[in-house]
Order: C-alpha cells, then sequence, then structure tokens
C-alpha cells in the first residue's frame, strides 16, 4: 500500500535539503540542520522501501 | 479480578515507527478505537497512546525540533567573505594601489554573528505529555529516559543518528504504554480523564 503522507514528507525534506544544498555560505546551525535532514530522508526512504510490496 | 499480563519487550532492529514493534497490532487497533482524529483521547488509555505517539512521531519526522526548544546564544567569529572587512576586486587606482570595497556580508567590520543552540529544554505542549505518561505509567523510569534523552546537550538533533541505541529510548516506552494500557483494558479500568 503506497504511503502518500510519508511520500510528501519525504519530498519535502529533499526541497528543504536542496535548498540548502545551494546555499553559498551555511551557518553552523544551517549546517546541523543539513545533517538532520539528511539522516531522516534516509530513514524515511528506508520506512518507504519497506512497506513496497 | 485482577488479570496479570506478561510484560513483552521490542527487540532490537525492530520499533514501531517501522511498525514492527512488539505490540504493533495492539498498538494499531487501540489506536484506531481509542485516539480521535484530533486533540485529546477522552480516556486515559487513549490519551496515553495518543501522547507516546506524538513525541514518536516528532523523534523520526522532525529531529524533535517540536519537542525541544534551544535558548540561542551567539558569538562573533571571522567574517568568512573577506579579509578583515574588505574585499579586494583586482581593480586598481590611478597610482596603482589596489582597490578595496567593503565587504557586504560583514558591513565592512570583518566579524560575523553566528547563532548557536544552547542547552535543550522541552516545550510546554509536550512535556504535558510526558508529564500525563509519568502520572499514568507503570514503569517510570521509562519516561525518565525519555526526559533525560531530550534535555541532555550532548543529544542535539544534529547528532541524531536513529540507530537502535538511540531509538531505543522510544521503542522501551512504547513497549511500557502498551503493556500497561493493555493492563487497564483488561482490568476495566479505561478511566475518562
Amino acid at each position: 500500500m503506497r504511503d502518500y503522507y510519508l511520500e510528501r514528507q519525504i519530498k519535502f525534506n529533499k526541497e528543504n535539503r536542496d535548498r540548502l544544498l545551494s546555499l553559498e555560505h551555511l551557518s553552523e546551525k544551517q549546517k546541523k540542520e543539513l545533517e538532520l535532514v539528511k539522516a531522516i530522508i534516509k530513514l524515511q526512504e528506508k520506512k518507504l522501501n519497506s512497506l513496497k510490496p | 479480578m485482577t488479570i496479570t499480563l506478561e510484560r513483552k519487550h521490542t527487540p532490537k532492529g525492530s520499533n514501531y515507527w517501522g511498525e514492527t514493534g512488539v505490540y504493533w497490532n495492539e498498538y494499531s487497533k487501540l489506536w484506531d478505537e481509542h485516539v480521535p482524529p484530533s486533540g485529546k483521547a477522552e480516556t486515559i488509555v487513549g490519551e496515553m497512546i495518543r501522547c507516546i505517539s506524538r513525541l514518536q512521531y516528532d523523534y523520526y519526522n522532525n529531529g524533535n525540533c517540536n519537542v525541544q526548544e534551544y535558548q540561542t546564544y551567539y558569538e562573533y567569529e571571522s567574517c568568512y567573505n573577506c579579509d578583515d572587512g574588505e574585499i579586494d576586486n583586482g581593480d586598481v587606482d590611478d597610482d596603482g594601489n589596489p582597490i578595496s570595497e567593503e565587504c557586504d556580508e560583514c558591513c565592512g567590520s570583518g566579524e560575523i554573528q553566528e547563532e548557536y543552540d544552547g542547552d535543550p529544554s522541552i516545550n510546554d505542549y509536550y512535556q504535558d505529555m510526558i508529564d500525563f505518561l509519568h502520572e499514568h505509567i507503570d514503569d517510570r523510569s521509562k519516561v525518565d529516559n525519555l526526559e533525560e534523552f531530550l534535555t541532555n546537550n550532548s543529544n542535539l538533533y544534529s547528532n541524531y543518528s536513529f540507530s537502535d541505541n538511540e531509538e531505543s529510548v522510544y521503542v522501551e516506552l512504547m513497549d511500557e504504554v502498551m503493556f500497561c494500557v493493555l493492563k487497564m483494558i483488561s482490568n476495566n479500568q479505561n478511566n475518562p480523564i
């Protein structure tokens, strides 16, 4: 069964990740946010894959 | 008559977020039966399940950015964009001296303000949920472990690994909540709040 909500969350997080990656300079706070977003995307994609039949 | 239930523990590598917790089927059923689509539940069982679910959700999906609050502090550091407030753009004046421009990033000061997170604390909204669990759970040490996790400075969101060890705080608390709510239901103790 597809999890549309999770898919939307991953899309949102990827957009946020790409926005941070596109910045010329990242503050310390933004660097931390980027690491977190990357870890969450990895986790959410793992879950999404486990749900696929 | 009081019914005694056996305590079960989710094995390492399994969790409720991945729908593999030891009480997952019971959790899923009780969620449908006792937790309203929005707002607080009407019963202790429903509210306990709602509270732990909200806490768990924010950890896995937002890195606790709603649960944790940080006292922000600032430090001044050398500007990354210039040399002491000036940028050499390669131009020279009539005498051949290099012309420097004032740096836009630091307005010529040569320093920029960097924002840092201080010690984490728990947002009041989620603290109420933790307090509710603390009040109704049998093994309070599981709730204490979560509070410690959320307020420990070494557990800042950027350090989250979502490893088995790290998430065990949530998995063990979820197991305990499920054990307690199943016991309440078995003993007809699912009272209204």
